[in-house]
């Protein structure tokens, strides 16, 4: 047994790694971000977006609601240096300078990390500029300001977000290298299961040693 | 007994206290930004002053010491918090009568709501004065959907809901109950009403009129981009920051400004200068270059004007030369060291031999003097200047009159000087052309000046001309903006001038109204029924064969001084309506108070608004002119579906 806990941990540990899904973008050329491949569950869209105050009759929502712009182009990527947004981030950035960009998550997702860079340029909307976390029902789950009359600026979080089925970046800024952790599932998946096995195991394993 | 009367010692001893300080204490006499609460204690909406968030404005108060004594600090607080000032941002001024001048430059707050400022001033005795006022900052509402990229700004300098009336029966006709056609900016989908009443009259001059567009605050009559204070120093106000500052600062984005006037007339300079003297000529060109360029990125500067930006030595060859210099009235600018600090911009100098144009160039700007300059640009410009004459350009009227025929000149025209004025449409065509090379867009500022300025002489063929070469100007930018969706038109005004009302129509043919007598020519005029349909005919430059059609239109002032009406064109510009055709037409006598006023005045009615493009929606009912400044920033900042 004391030689198998090597081997086991290492695979214990891959095993743990897939939980976790680390979706990364860095805007380089695809005009539409896709994260298609990953083992997310459902999919991640990507548009222009609108805060909704109103239904179709005019009447307050209950909480204001973002949505794709439908009128909208579809959102694009370029050299923020193109638009006096200073030196590339690292190469083309998201151009959110002129609307939000909505990442929709067709199922809510857990999310344990998000990092985000912002233009080298002062050029931002000058107040109220929040990095924004909404569940399915629109509520605000989370806000992380950013600042982007900061060259630069950058976030970097470590978060415990559950539910999460929308996220939204602020208009007046490129955005670049864009990181969101999605945690494992709240059900324990094999992996888990496997380690915790392991450490159960080894647990009795050195007590009856002792 | 030997108590009581202690007790009555102390009791005067007290009340001589109190009475000395109820005779000498210090107060404050003005608080700026202005507030209804520091003026009359009323702390209730409206609100006098309001900004954006993170939109610059200047804190001053006046502060009356007693007589020998100093003020020997001030400290501003909003909502209780003391303001810190930046490095040098800050001043104590004794500004004579022992009154003190406190000020705080390039405050700004980025919370939304309604703050209270006081102001608390101490006397070199520890006596404190204290005042009491408030402002707002507005709320925008982020992410509301796409930004409004350009935002253009059409005045028509005076133009009320009858100027358009007029333009639009000369140039598209009307028949059987219905208009022919529409004018251009009839065509825009979303119309509001708007008072333009000033910080201190309800009725505005163009200074405060156009001021409200570019600040989103009031000023008094004759002042531009800038608070009132109780200097004599004409660069010293407290300012607000303007929208192409803002825009620029925070957007990348690019300012133009192109008019048929003066450049340092009140309407362009308001959109780019501060200063409380809206005639302080070569100062705010000057400041054109020495401010705008930098903080406002100004790329087109269009109109008349040239005589502000020659030198006054000649060197730089034929042109009056810095008029109203220095060296002659005192319109040179300097500001003091706070306004430097605060604002990061330049001293200013009093330079007479400075040669501005030049100093355009240098900074890279194409410089057209006429039309053939404007169209000898090689498409790859991006930053504009034109000057087309020596003061105001020439009006369209006469403009055509000499492109249709290089003979006619009309007396009391510069035409002869400058025979190549470009019309306000080619003018907007240029500047589109160069202000739409910013990836991050632009703000224009095209004013139709003329429409205003011969409205005041009551010489209604010029005006009416002038409106619709303004509604030409309109056309080009909806064409703009046809091509590129994400562009805010706004078509207003600055104010209604001389009360024009289209009273009717002529009963005879012009041929007839010639040959009629002056003590008939009151009888002419045709109302109701009589008035009829007056048909003008429209020529291939687009513009009226002539203005002198049978049957024409008529047009009554009620804003008016005297007038010698003969109901025809007048051969001459610019020629006052008390000193115009004084043998030929009959007196009507105007209801300005005084003797000497030769001209009809603003008039405190409502204007009309109309707008299209990306934000365009919330621009309708009725509203207030700085109400205007919000809707479009509301449209820049925060964007519209």
């Amino acid at each position: 047994m004391k030689q198998l806990i090597p081997f086991l941990m290492v695979a214990a540990m891959c095993a743990s790694s897939q939980a976790a899904t680390v979706l990364s973008y860095s805007f380089t050329s695809d005009a539409t971000p896709s994260f298609s491949g990953d083992s997310l569950a459902g999919t991640v869209s990507a548009a222009y977006a609108y805060i909704e105050t109103v239904d179709a009759n005019g009447d307050p929502l209950p909480l204001p609601s973002f949505r794709p712009d439908l009128t909208a182009p579809a959102i694009t990527v370029g050299d923020p240096s193109a638009r006096g947004y200073g030196a590339a981030i690292s190469g083309n950035a998201l151009d959110a300078v002129d609307q939000a960009v909505l990442f929709s998550f067709s199922a809510p997702q857990d999310i344990s990390a998000f990092a985000l860079t912002l233009d080298n340029s002062t050029l931002g909307t000058p107040f109220g500029t929040n990095l924004e976390f909404y569940d399915s029902q629109d509520a605000l789950l989370y806000s992380i300001l950013v600042d982007q009359t900061v060259s630069g600026f950058s976030v970097n979080q470590a978060l415990s977000l559950t539910g999460v089925s929308k996220v939204v970046l602020p208009s007046g800024a490129f955005y670049d290298n864009a990181s969101l952790t999605v945690a494992a599932s709240a059900v324990p998946e094999p992996s888990r299961v496997l380690l915790m096995g392991l450490f159960a195991g080894v647990a009795v394993f050195r007590r009856r040693r002792a | 007994m030997k108590l009581q009367n202690s007790g009555k010692l102390i009791a005067a001893i007290t009340g001589l206290f109190a009475l000395g300080n109820a005779f000498a204490a210090p107060t404050v006499t003005r608080l700026n930004p202005p507030s209804a609460l520091f003026t009359y204690a009323d702390a209730t909406p409206p609100y006098i002053s309001r900004f954006l968030p993170a939109q610059r404005f200047d804190l001053q108060a006046t502060i009356q010491a007693d007589a020998g004594k100093t003020i020997t600090s001030v400290v501003f607080k909003v909502n209780g918090t003391p303001v810190t000032a930046a490095g040098g941002a800050s001043a104590i001024t004794s500004i004579g009568g022992d009154k003190f001048s406190a000020t705080i430059r390039g405050y700004s707050n980025s919370t939304a709501g309604v703050k209270t400022l006081v102001v608390e001033a101490t006397q070199d005795d520890s006596l404190v004065a204290t005042g009491t006022g408030n402002f707002e900052i507005a709320s925008i509402t982020l992410n509301a959907g796409r930004k409004a990229k350009n935002i253009i700004w059409l005045i028509g300098d005076g133009t009320g809901i009858a100027h358009r009336t007029a333009a639009r029966i000369v140039s598209k006709g009307a028949s059987l109950g219905k208009s022919n056609e529409p004018l251009a900016i009839d065509t825009l989908p979303v119309t509001g009403i708007v008072t333009t009443h000033s910080l201190n009259s309800i009725v505005t001059d163009s200074a405060p009129g156009a001021h409200c567009y570019s600040t989103g605050n009031k000023a008094n009559n004759g002042q531009e981009g800038v608070f009132p204070d109780d200097t004599t120093d004409k660069w010293d106000n407290p300012r607000i920051e303007h929208m192409g500052s803002y825009l620029a600062r925070t957007q990348g984005k690019w300012l133009g400004i192109v008019s048929t006037a003066d450049v340092e007339d009140a309407t362009p300079a308001a959109f780019a200068v501060s200063t409380q003297d809206r005639g302080a000529g070569t100062g705010i060109c000057d400041m054109y270059l020495d401010e705008a360029v930098a903080n406002h990125n100004l790329h087109v500067l269009m109109g008349g004007g040239r005589k502000w930006f020659l030198p006054l030595d000649g060197s730089a060859g034929a042109g009056s030369g810095r008029v109203n210099s220095s060296t002659s009235s005192g319109g040179d600018y300097v500001v003091p060291a706070d306004v430097q600090a605060g604002w990061s911009v330049p001293a200013g100098a009093v330079d007479p031999n400075r040669n501005l144009i030049a100093d355009f160039q240098t900074a890279g700007f194409y410089y057209a003097p006429d039309l053939a300059g404007l169209n000898a640009m090689t498409g790859s410009e991006t930053k504009l200047l034109g000057l087309f004459n020596s003061g105001h350009m020439d009006v369209s009227y006469d403009k055509i009159a000499h492109r249709r025929n290089a003979a006619t000149i009309a007396p009391g025209s510069l035409i002869a000087t400058y025979p190549d004025q470009p019309l306000l449409e080619e003018m907007t065509d240029k500047a589109l052309t160069v202000l739409s090379k910013n990836a991050n867009g632009f703000v224009m500022m095209i004013e139709g000046a003329s429409i205003d300025k011969q409205a005041h002489n009551m010489d209604t063929e010029r005006w009416v001309h002038d409106a619709i070469e303004f509604d030409k100007a309109v056309a080009k930018c909806i064409a703009f903006q046809a091509a590129n969706p994400d562009t805010l038109i706004i078509v207003t005004a600055d104010h209604e001038c001389a009360g024009i009302a289209i009273s009717g129509g002529s009963t005879v043919t012009d041929a007839a109204l010639q040959s009629t007598a002056v003590g008939s020519l009151k009888g002419i005029v045709g109302t109701y029924d009589n008035a009829k349909f007056p048909a003008y005919t429209i020529a291939g430059d687009g513009y009226p064969t002539t203005m002198d059609v049978d049957y024409r239109m008529i047009i009554g002032y009620a804003g008016n001084s005297d007038r010698y009406e003969t109901w025809r064109s007048s051969p001459s510009y610019n020629v006052s309506p008390q000193a115009r055709n004084t043998t030929t037409g009959y007196l009507v006598t105007g209801q300005q108070p005084g003797t000497g006023v030769q001209s009809a005045v603003h008039t405190a009615s409502d204007i009309p608004l109309s707008a299209g493009g990306r934000g365009a929606a919330a621009f309708t009912g009725v509203f207030d002119n700085t109400d205007a400044f919000f809707k479009a920033m509301q449209a820049a900042i925060g964007g519209s579906k």
